[in-house]
């Protein structure tokens, strides 16, 4: 009889054994949890114990580590969103009939996160400067406006967001366009008028990005567009066919991956289009493109590497694809960022609604001040330059001490001003 | 370390179990001793070495109690261990406050503030010492003979299940125990429902209720309507109370598991009819340890006069107030209740056993959650401000709640009230005072608690991810 009650509480032992196991001899094939989460790093004992900062590590480590997480998660999750239709993933927001955004893109749609006419045009001032130099270079620059999931399906968001603000960050930019002259291809528009009429979905009922068919759409337009520009060419992208299925692929659920629920939501049918380039023997544009998350779609089709005359991709203006994937590769480390923009025929800068306050990702301000602040540029590195000479010339650093006491002003003063005089001659015997 | 993590849960305590069950029996108690220094370790890592330090000495200085000394050099041997108990406690706890005080009216009165560098409190340190004074007492008084061994005393000191938040022990309740306990599997497992049902009661409930009010009390709270404030106060009222008792229903069952009779700490407080009735319900182990170790030295109920008698009492209540936190708002707290204990042995019983059950319980829970206004909010401006939100009758603003809080709030009033009705009390004394179930009803605990366990452990788990979909630039 003892032994009965023995047996349950060893069952009692095996269960709280049971997560720990699973991370040491997988029993059960576990789906990762999905999302951008900033994994945990042990601390060693030594020197992290008696501050706790190896413990509070640890414990962090242990958790993210252990079995059978990925099936607590989901399991919370599924019960918060089952009962109160709330997405454990930041910034998702679930509209109605369960049409997931991201709350970036209703904020953009209702003009919540307008950032202003005057830092607009601003950038668009700049942008036009860059766009006859690059003109003059016969580099084309044009805009892409690319569609927001709220822009559209605007009539899923939820009740509870305000009324749509008169400005929005979209059309000051398309405005300030228009008044500028600089190049632009409005495809949120296109988009918007298309929704009824097109044969497929070209937005996704759980993903925040747009079709596959709607990319290569995208890339259809595109390629007419450069085609049509004189000097410009680029090959021209052919829908062999298009299969639907509710089985969905690439980012077109990547909202709800994100929310990491036990089961799937209802979703659209969506289109999976299969392609194939065709190119004359005209030599084609290097395209590179300077975006948001909205272009990886495309770029992962190959179209920068076999449209585009592998024209590289500029992930928000930081990491250089696809050169990124192999060695770091980031814009700040260019050594020259004009002879590398100038390396291109056509560069797009594009953009979804939701990122227009920060559009273009420092691209405009830093090619600006290339083209234009070329003189500064050249100024502040002889300067620098004769800085570090002075200070590595002991008779030339007395000279400076001695100077800074007679005119009592700092030291570093003094050696900033000698540097800079000694500048303004060489750029002076320079010019 | 506490109870409601992953690591504990699934590393720590199936490892324990696991290592307690196969050792043999003379090696049980160095099972747990080992398991309470990484316990604390883990938690407190630079006070583990004060706790064992002041656990030697005063081992040695109350063995000397026993010896053959005088009446008074065994007094003083006691004051001692006393003495080292208490400087300890009011070093650790309580000279950040007297300094702080002390600077408050040298400030006011235009002198110079003292420097002073502020001290860490360490975790536990309030129950450890209680228990270390009960060690102290009942072996002075003769109630129970000292431990032998020095690991006995350690483990009855820092053993993990009560070491940071009680229940508070007596040693003469436990030493036998230390000893020689029998252990049954039937028990082990009675154990294990138990802690399930404080984990999720602290996880399923107080975690929730505790958002809430964090959110409500962490506001700016003079733009504040009525209703948040008095949805914050019912969220702090359930938050204390399932998370408390919560905390000792596990203690409860981990020492159960471990052959241990650890005392109940809470009894539905919240079905109290009067404020003296509460206090019997609601933290027992304390309420017990000043009745025996504070109020019944200073006269108890035996005293003279009416006025010594309630001049006591709210002494007590000042100083349980201050055991609980070491700030003016806790002695304010303890003031309150004191107060309301004088006016029960005036008046206010007799109205209350007049008006009838319910009316007496409604009131009761009023003044209980007042009272917990003064425990949450720790400055006396912002008491003030808050208070006069709850009266200020302005009901019209919608009030902002997380998504379970309504839901998880229903759950909170039906297990602190349902006790109230009989078929309430019923499953009460079928969960909390019957020792024995039949197999049947074993399997039915075991499968419910392991379910439970696991739904604490998602709660658990999913509280700290909340990923973004993709990396920002």
């Amino acid at each position: 009889m003892k032994n009965k009650y023995k047996f349950l509480y060893f069952i009692v032992c095996l269960v709280l054994c049971l997560p720990f196991l699973q991370s040491v001899f997988p029993f059960i094939k576990e789906k990762a949890l999905k999302g951008s989460i900033v994994k945990t790093t042990k601390l060693p004992l030594k020197g992290n114990w008696l501050n706790s900062k190896y413990q509070n590590t640890s414990e962090k480590y242990f958790e993210e580590n252990l079995g059978l997480r990925s099936y607590f998660i989901r399991s919370y999750n599924q019960f918060y969103f089952t009962l109160y239709n709330q997405p454990k993933a930041n910034q998702v927001v679930v509209g109605r009939d369960n049409y997931l955004y991201e709350e970036n893109y209703i904020k953009a749609y209702l003009g919540l996160d307008f950032i202003g006419e005057e830092k607009i045009i601003e950038k668009v001032v700049k942008l036009k400067a860059i766009q006859d130099t690059l003109a003059s270079k016969n580099i084309h620059l044009a805009v892409l406006f690319a569609p927001g999931k709220a822009s559209f399906y605007p009539n899923y968001i939820p009740e509870t967001y305000p009324q749509k603000k008169d400005s929005t960050n979209l059309q000051s930019y398309i405005d300030a366009c228009n008044k500028y002259n600089v190049n632009y291809i409005n495809l949120n528009k296109w988009f918007v008028e298309m929704k009824d009429t097109s044969p497929y979905v070209l937005f996704p009922k759980c993903g925040v990005h747009w079709s596959q068919y709607g990319e290569v759409l995208v890339v259809d337009s595109l390629t007419n567009y450069i085609n049509s520009i004189d000097g410009h060419y680029c090959g021209n992208i052919i829908i062999d066919t298009i299969k639907v299925s509710t089985k969905m692929k690439g980012t077109d659920q990547d909202a709800e991956d994100g929310m990491n629920l036990l089961f799937n939501i209802s979703d659209l049918e969506m289109p999976y289009p299969e392609f194939h380039i065709e190119h004359s023997d005209e030599h084609s544009d290097v395209v590179t493109f300077v975006s948001d998350s909205y272009y990886w779609g495309i770029f992962n089709y190959g179209i920068s590497r076999d449209l585009f005359n592998k024209g590289k991709f500029w992930y928000y203006n930081q990491q250089i694809y696809p050169d990124h994937f192999t060695t770091e590769s980031l814009v700040q480390n260019l050594p020259s960022i004009t002879s590398e923009i100038e390396k291109n025929n056509t560069i797009f800068l594009l953009s979804t609604d939701a990122n227009l306050y920060k559009f273009a990702y420092g691209w405009i301000d830093l090619v600006y001040n290339a083209y234009f602040d070329k003189n500064q540029e050249l100024l502040d590195k002889y300067i620098a330059e004769y800085i570090l000479a002075i200070k590595n010339t002991p008779d030339w650093y007395a000279a400076m001490e001695k100077s800074s006491v007679e005119k009592n002003i700092s030291l570093e003063q003094t050696i900033y001003d000698n540097a800079k005089y000694m500048a303004e001659i060489k750029m002076a015997e320079l010019n | 370390m506490i109870f409601s993590t992953s690591i504990f849960l699934f590393a720590f305590l199936p490892l324990f179990i696991l290592i307690y069950s196969i050792v043999d029996k003379s090696l049980k108690n160095y099972v747990i001793l080992i398991a309470s220094l990484i316990f604390y370790a883990w938690g407190a890592p630079k006070f583990i070495f004060i706790l064992l330090a002041s656990c030697v000495i005063n081992f040695f200085v109350v063995r000397r109690i026993t010896a053959d000394l005088t009446p008074l050099k065994k007094k003083l041997y006691l004051i001692a261990s006393i003495a080292i108990n208490l400087g300890l406690l009011f070093y650790f706890k309580y000279a950040n406050f007297f300094i702080d005080t002390v600077n408050s009216l040298l400030s006011f009165g235009g002198g110079s503030e003292i420097t002073w560098t502020r001290i860490a409190l360490p975790i536990g340190i309030s129950f450890f010492t209680f228990q270390s004074l009960t060690y102290s007492l009942d072996v002075y008084r003769g109630v129970h003979a000292p431990l032998k061994k020095l690991s006995d005393y350690v483990l009855y000191i820092i053993s993990f299940p009560q070491l940071i938040a009680g229940p508070i022990v007596r040693f003469n309740s436990i030493a036998d125990q230390i000893i020689n306990r029998e252990e049954k599997y039937q028990d082990k497992l009675v154990g294990f429902y138990r802690f399930a049902l404080g984990l999720s009661k602290k996880v399923m409930i107080a975690n929730v209720m505790g958002e809430q009010a964090d959110l409500i009390f962490n506001s700016d709270l003079s733009s504040i309507s009525s209703a948040t404030a008095w949805i914050g106060t019912l969220a702090y009222t359930f938050q204390i109370y399932f998370d408390f008792s919560g905390y000792s229903d596990m203690a409860i069952g981990l020492g159960k598991m471990m052959g241990f009779k650890f005392p109940e700490n809470f009894d539905s407080p919240y079905t109290s009819k009067s404020i003296s009735e509460f206090w019997r319900r609601w933290h027992i182990t304390l309420g017990a340890f000043m009745r025996d170790y504070l109020y019944i030295p200073l006269g108890g109920n035996r005293v003279k006069s009416s006025f010594r008698l309630y001049f006591n009492l709210w002494i007590v209540f000042l100083l349980s107030g201050l055991w609980h936190g070491a700030s003016w708002n806790f002695v304010l707290w303890g003031a309150f209740h004191g107060a309301f204990l004088i006016l029960d042995r005036l008046f206010l019983l007799k109205i209350l056993n007049k008006i009838g059950k319910i009316p007496s319980m409604l009131f009761t829970f009023f003044i209980v959650m007042i009272g917990w206004v003064l425990f949450r909010v720790e400055d006396f401006s912002s008491i003030s401000v808050f208070i006069k939100k709850l009266f200020a009758f302005d009901f019209n603003s919608v009030v902002k709640t997380q998504p379970m809080f309504y839901s998880v709030l229903v759950f909170a009033f039906i297990f602190s009230f349902f006790v109230a009705l009989p078929k309430g009390k019923q499953v009460c004394n079928f969960i909390f005072n019957k020792d024995v179930y039949s197999f049947k009803w074993h399997i039915y605990l075991t499968i419910f608690a392991c379910l439970a366990v696991y739904i604490c452990a998602s709660f658990i788990m999913s509280s700290d991810f909340n990923p973004f979909i993709y990396f920002r630039f």
